[in-house]
């Protein structure tokens, strides 16, 4: 090939927006996966989107409070499971209230919403301007309290939320999913990522706290009671929790710890899909989800070939290897800016060691 | 006899302890000197142990229940051993590091945690490897000869492991001294100035993560001594967690501060056990309690400390010079 | 004519739309103190941060004593002979004033853990040494009575010596001085302007960006003016002063 033709197909293909080239890329992968993997692939992927929309719920609420606090909160996994478990307490008929399960889910979503905005009032207003490890290492404090406060009041022996869980229903190819777990999953998914949207294009404070995420101080200096905004996104942020740790709690057994295992595959999702960005959050969420399964079914592979021998209890790796490499290649994520990228990296900014004395 | 006994209880609480000691100088290095956010320490803690284990039991075939392990056909001396488990760890780390050293801490803190959790993995998933979830047991304690001849092997262990200390915390005393600790400081406190002012930033975050990663892999060597059987699910992220508590508790840049951190950690931890050992009729949920009552604790002190007293309880020693 | 100790050539840095520094070109004369001006956004303190290898320049040269340093980290910048101080002070907080000092220093034994090895015995020694240099240059700057105290405690004054010692620390050739004045008293101002001008005279070049135009025109030999990120014209104090171009780039910003 002539290197003028060469030059011009490599001009004409940086040209092109990245993310037609990501999604183009995924789509191969897909395909490949399907010709290498057949059903199993196709199976993957949409039980990846049912875990993924786990995720989503989740990496949304981490994402709005990592974009406006401008730290990683490690306690939201155990949100997560204070929400599940306040739902429990209410609903269940055996060890708890007996009520409408309705019902708890909107007490635990009050509940959990106004946890947040305790925590941010007693702790993390107060580390505000150390940088973003203290109320990282403080946030990992409140998780331990939540999980053992749970663990002292309901026992870590595994609970079921009162919902019924009717049996799998078959969708032809031998694929077969449960229309409670995970169709719910996936519905409530959907609506709470309108909710957001609707929330953070049409209403003003949508608007004011994506202008907070983006300039705090432009952004005070603008007008915008930004305390009040930081607050109403902790409730926000705890109510996302709240659904999210309930939706866990009918798909799978409720433990103190559930929240904090998921802690990771939320972070993931948020890295890869930009954080700050809520529906970089919900794609983030997506991916993850799609990677760990459709990674399942080539670390079986791996497994019969006794390459690997653990095969799909590697899962966790696959999602993790790819936000790995997403903070190494792109760490600012599908949807993150320049500014961000030059952010992650340690000396962008005139970093503040956490323990700031 | 009697002082057996009470060596034994003793050695209950000062060995772990100690170990904790080790482990959380081996962080200090990294986070209390050089800020820099390891959540990994777990991992490099395993493999260290696990290097040890598997050298120091040599090669282990499957066999009815158990996977087999790989070793050695020849079990390596203890020594040896620990030197190979401290390269190993060290190693690991470098190879950590040099991707992820240019994050910011926070993104740093969940690359680690999410590559010491795959480490976990692999320690679990590759039977064939370690053992899996099956322990690799029988790994030897050092100076059997003396306890053959009437020494308690806990006593013997306890001596050991408080040496190793011993010359850990010289060692990492030492080196802080040096003009190499104090640019570490200045790592820590601002690093692109640190930059105009000379220093090779990027090499000196390599060094001290590998530094402190060898030094908790030593930590691991001498915990699978301990406890003579491994298991991957003892290490977890929330082995990691009670390093920084330690560390954070006690006293970040600070030697002095981190083994006040672990004795008065390992305490709260060794007196639970101890309450459960002779309250004969305590329930088994009752106990639990304690554990749970006792992470509240740790939680809450935890955040009050990130708030009020962030220096830790030890602080750092201010550097002064004699005046002339 | 002596040779330039810095050439800048055709430098160019964007940042997303905008281009900070276009074209720019200039030299500095060794052993002078020269002075940079221009209305903000003029991109000065950029230029600073491209030669001193903070930032990556997108295109041009930096020569340093004839030699490239584009595109060299900041510490190998640093040992060529260029150390830069910053605008606002970037103190170490939780470290003495004495240790902020000793860290500038260059070459000393037991900085690299090498030296171990290499040179064990100079260490010591080497760190008395350093202890010495840094009391002098605390005298110099008249930081003495502060030296064992932690750098966050310093006033923002104090903190503008401190940054200024830790440039002579370093042992440069060539110091870029990113505002070395400005937000300081009179009094401590004329001290630092003192101290420039002794170090001048002991062979250092200066180069030093300055808002406060009486302290520019009465202290610097030769003033470069830049606008819109390319320079402007350059001359002794006289003609700058009364250039019409310079009036009104300023006036027109």
């Amino acid at each position: 090939m002539k290197s003028e033709t060469l030059a011009g197909l490599l001009k004409a293909f940086n040209r092109i927006p990245w993310w037609v080239i990501l999604v183009g890329t995924l789509l191969d992968v897909v395909a490949i996966m399907g010709v290498l993997f057949g059903r199993f692939a196709l199976e993957a992927a949409i039980l990846g989107v049912a875990v993924g929309s786990v995720y989503v719920l989740g990496a949304s609420g981490l994402s709005l409070t990592y974009g406006i606090k401008k730290f990683a909160n490690f306690a939201h996994g155990d949100m997560m499971t204070v929400g599940a478990y306040v739902a429990f307490a209410v609903s269940d008929p055996i060890e708890g209230f007996g009520a409408n399960i309705f019902l708890g889910v909107a007490v635990a979503v009050l509940s959990v919403a106004l946890l947040g905005v305790f925590l941010e009032l007693s702790i993390f207003r107060r580390l505000e301007g150390r940088g973003p490890v203290a109320p990282l290492i403080a946030s990992v404090g409140v998780a331990l309290v939540l999980q053992n406060v749970v663990s002292l009041v309901f026992s870590s022996d595994p609970k079921h939320l009162p919902v019924s869980v009717g049996p799998d229903v078959s969708l032809g190819f031998g694929l077969s999913l449960n229309p409670v777990q995970d169709g719910l999953t996936i519905v409530v998914a959907i609506v709470l990522i309108v909710f957001l949207h609707v929330l953070l294009r049409y209403t003003t404070l949508g608007k004011a706290m994506r202008a907070c995420a983006d300039d705090l101080e432009l952004s005070r200096t603008s007008g915008i009671d930004t305390r009040n905004v930081i607050l109403w996104t902790w409730g926000i942020s705890g109510a996302l929790a709240a659904v999210a740790g309930v939706l866990i709690g009918i798909i799978v057994n409720l433990t103190p710890f559930v929240g904090f295992f998921l802690l990771l595959f939320i972070f993931a999702a948020v890295i890869i899909g930009g954080i700050g960005h809520p529906y970089g959050a919900m794609i983030g969420g997506l991916i993850v989800g799609v990677i760990q399964k459709l990674s399942s079914v080539v670390l079986t592979a791996l497994q019969a070939a006794h390459v690997l021998e653990g095969g799909s209890a590697y899962e966790p790796a696959g999602a993790f290897l790819a936000m790995i490499f997403v903070l190494l290649v792109r760490p600012e994520g599908i949807m993150g800016t320049h500014r961000e990228r030059l952010g992650a990296r340690s000396i962008a900014l005139r970093v503040r060691r956490a323990t700031a004395r | 006899m009697v002082l057996d006994y009470l060596v034994l209880q003793l050695a209950n609480y000062v060995i772990p302890a100690t170990i904790l000691v080790i482990l959380a100088l081996g962080l200090d290095l990294q986070w209390g000197k050089t800020g820099l956010f390891n959540a990994g320490v777990a991992a490099f803690f395993g493999v260290g142990a696990y290097t040890f284990a598997m050298l120091t039991t040599g090669f282990f075939p499957a066999s009815g229940t158990y996977p087999g392990h790989w070793g050695p056909s020849v079990p390596f001396d203890l020594v040896p051993a620990t030197l190979v488990a401290m390269a190993v760890a060290g190693a690991l780390g470098v190879l950590v590091a040099v991707p992820t050293l240019r994050l910011r801490a926070d993104y740093l803190a969940i690359a680690t945690l999410a590559l010491a959790e795959i480490v976990r993995l692999i320690l679990k998933n590759e039977r064939r490897v370690t053992g899996g979830d099956t322990a690799i047991s029988l790994i030897p304690r050092p100076f059997d000869a003396f306890v053959a001849r009437g020494w308690t092997s806990d006593g013997v262990l306890m001596l050991v492991v408080a040496a190793v200390a011993v010359v850990i915390l010289v060692i990492t005393e030492r080196l802080t001294a040096l003009p190499w600790g104090r640019s570490l400081k200045a790592v820590r406190e601002d690093e692109e100035a640190a930059q105009a002012l000379g220093k090779d930033t990027f090499r000196l975050k390599l060094t001290s993560f590998g530094i402190g990663c060898a030094i908790m892999g030593l930590a691991g060597a001498l915990y699978a001594s301990f406890v003579g059987s491994l298991v991957p699910d003892s290490f977890t992220s929330r082995l990691t967690f009670t390093a920084f508590v330690v560390v954070i508790l006690g006293g970040s840049g600070n030697p002095r501060g981190v083994i006040l951190g672990a004795y008065v950690f390992s305490l709260l931890g060794w007196a639970t056990q101890q309450e459960r050992g002779n309250v004969a009729s305590i329930s088994e949920v009752l106990s639990l309690r304690l554990d749970y009552v006792n992470n509240i604790v740790v939680g809450i002190l935890l955040v009050l400390f990130i708030l009020y007293r962030p220096e830790g309880m030890i602080p750092e020693k201010r550097y002064v010079p004699k005046k002339k | 004519m002596t040779e330039a100790i810095l050439q800048v050539r055709d430098i160019v840095k964007t940042f997303g739309g905008i281009r900070a520094v276009d074209r720019c070109s200039l030299s500095v004369q060794p052993e002078t103190v020269t002075g940079l001006i221009g209305p903000n956004g003029a991109g000065k303190s950029t230029l600073f941060n491209i030669v001193a290898g903070l930032y990556a320049a997108d295109e041009g040269e930096v020569d340093f004593l004839g030699q490239r340093i584009d595109g060299l980290p900041p510490y190998r910048i640093v040992h060529r002979g260029i150390v830069k101080t910053f605008q606002i002070p970037r103190e170490l907080r939780n470290m003495t004033v004495l240790e902020n000092l000793m860290i500038a220093a260059p070459g000393v034994a037991g900085d690299s853990l090498v030296d171990l090895v290499r040179r064990p015995f100079e260490i010591v020694a080497g760190e008395r040494e350093t202890v010495h240099r840094a009391e002098e240059v605390l005298g110099i700057v008249g930081l003495s009575h502060l030296r064992d105290e932690y750098a966050r405690n310093l006033s923002g004054g104090q903190k503008k010596l401190l940054e200024l010692a830790r440039a002579l620390m370093a042992g440069p050739r060539l110091l870029l001085l990113d505002e070395p004045v400005a937000g300081v008293n009179p009094t401590l101002a004329q001290k630092i302007l003192e101290v420039i001008e002794n170090l001048r005279r002991d062979g250092l070049t200066i180069f030093l960006i300055e808002h406060d135009m009486d302290v520019v025109m009465r202290r610097c030999g030769w003033i470069i003016v830049m606008h819109q990120g390319r320079t402007l014209v350059e001359g002794v104090p006289d003609d700058i002063r009364r250039d019409a171009s310079v009036i009104e780039a300023y006036l027109g910003g």
